[in-house]
């Protein structure tokens, strides 16, 4: 969606934010409150795994990763996506702050690029970046099969 | 006893009955009774006309339907015909109260309503790309259940647009209600007489 035609960046902005910002609710909330909430009420809000993690406290490394977005978010020039923050962290639980940031999420070979969408409040990062190849089977190959000894070799 | 487009058993108890909607289990049934009044222990075909109206107008819309007040009862001490007010009234809730404070029948959600909301937390799952939402649209497993074997289950129903498995195929809807076997057969026993008694005349 590159309409042509906004060169006033405050226009684009505002259009970029119109855009984004569409009618979601986590659990009842809209997004504009949800991104206003204190770290308790959200806490209140979210499932019981989640409300566990965050009463026994997000640890070290995990505060470490939303610093390191918040300054990515900072950096990063006006209506321009975030720079990709590279994580092994896949038990991060996506919290309000970490919407419209984008993270690498390391799925035991790579990083998987994952922009952190509103929907994706309350879910888990590693939930975005899968670890194995889904399986697909192509033809059978020569030999393989019974039907293709009658087949000539060549 | 039909009952939007369910067909109840006369010879069942109502709280048996009432599971056969999908979205219904045996609390929910009984909690539905407890709401409406109705005894738990009764028959379908001990239903009155009021229970019956009852009944569907709650099933049909159980967020419209207004919650009763707690019956007032009758405290130690008191006559039962005379003036309570004297006498302390005990909790009306048992233990503690749910925490958002929210009524469970108000928010259930029966047969199509249900299996709507089934079908839009999957597609929400698979929007936004979830392990989950993926597990569905592959047709496996989504709990991290073994795949090597079986999984017929997942198999037959993960979809992104999922059916759920209905255990009777000939339970009878609203929209095309399924004639009974019965008049099949009598009308096939009706064409083959002739042939059968020519038959037998030889």
């Amino acid at each position: 969606m590159a309409d042509a035609g906004f060169t006033d960046p405050n226009e684009a902005a505002e259009m970029k934010r119109k855009r984004t910002f569409r009618k979601y609710q986590y659990r009842g909330i809209e997004l504009d409150k949800l991104l206003d909430l204190s770290n308790q009420q959200f806490i209140e809000l979210v499932h019981a795994r989640a409300r566990r993690r965050f009463q026994r406290g997000l640890k070290r490394k995990h505060l470490g990763l939303l610093k390191k977005l918040r300054q990515a978010k900072k950096d990063a020039a006006p209506n321009e996506k975030p720079a990709t923050v590279k994580t092994h962290l896949r038990n991060m639980i996506i919290v309000p702050e970490m919407i419209g940031s984008v993270c690498g999420v390391y799925n035991g070979k790579s990083f998987t690029t994952v922009e952190v969408k509103p929907e994706m409040t309350g879910h888990y990062l590693g939930e975005f970046s899968i670890t194995y190849k889904p399986v697909s089977h192509g033809r059978a190959g020569l030999g393989s099969t019974n039907s293709s000894r009658f087949i000539p070799l060549k | 006893m039909h009952l939007l487009g369910h067909n109840l058993p006369d010879h069942k108890l109502i709280r048996v009955a009432l599971t056969s909607f999908h979205g219904v289990s045996n609390h929910t049934s009984s909690r539905i009774l407890a709401r409406l009044q109705i005894h738990e222990q009764a028959l379908v075909s001990s239903l009155t006309e009021q229970q019956v109206t009852a009944l569907s107008a709650f099933l049909s819309s159980p967020s419209n339907t207004a919650v009763p007040s707690p019956t007032p009862v009758c405290p130690p001490g008191a006559t039962p015909h005379g003036d309570w007010s004297g006498f302390p009234q005990p909790r009306t809730t048992k233990g503690k109260a749910r925490m958002d404070g929210e009524d469970p029948l108000q928010n259930l959600k029966i047969e199509t309503d249900l299996r709507r909301s089934v079908q839009s937390d999957i597609a929400h799952m698979r929007t936004i790309g979830t392990y989950k939402g993926r597990r569905h649209a592959a047709g496996l497993p989504v709990r991290g259940q073994n795949t090597q074997t079986n999984a017929k289950t997942a198999r037959k129903l993960n979809k992104v647009d999922r059916r759920t498995f209905s255990t009777s195929p000939l339970r009878p809807t609203a929209e095309s209600p399924i004639r009974r076997p019965v008049q099949h057969t009598s009308a096939l026993m009706s064409s083959l007489n002739p042939i059968v008694k020519s038959r037998f005349a030889q």
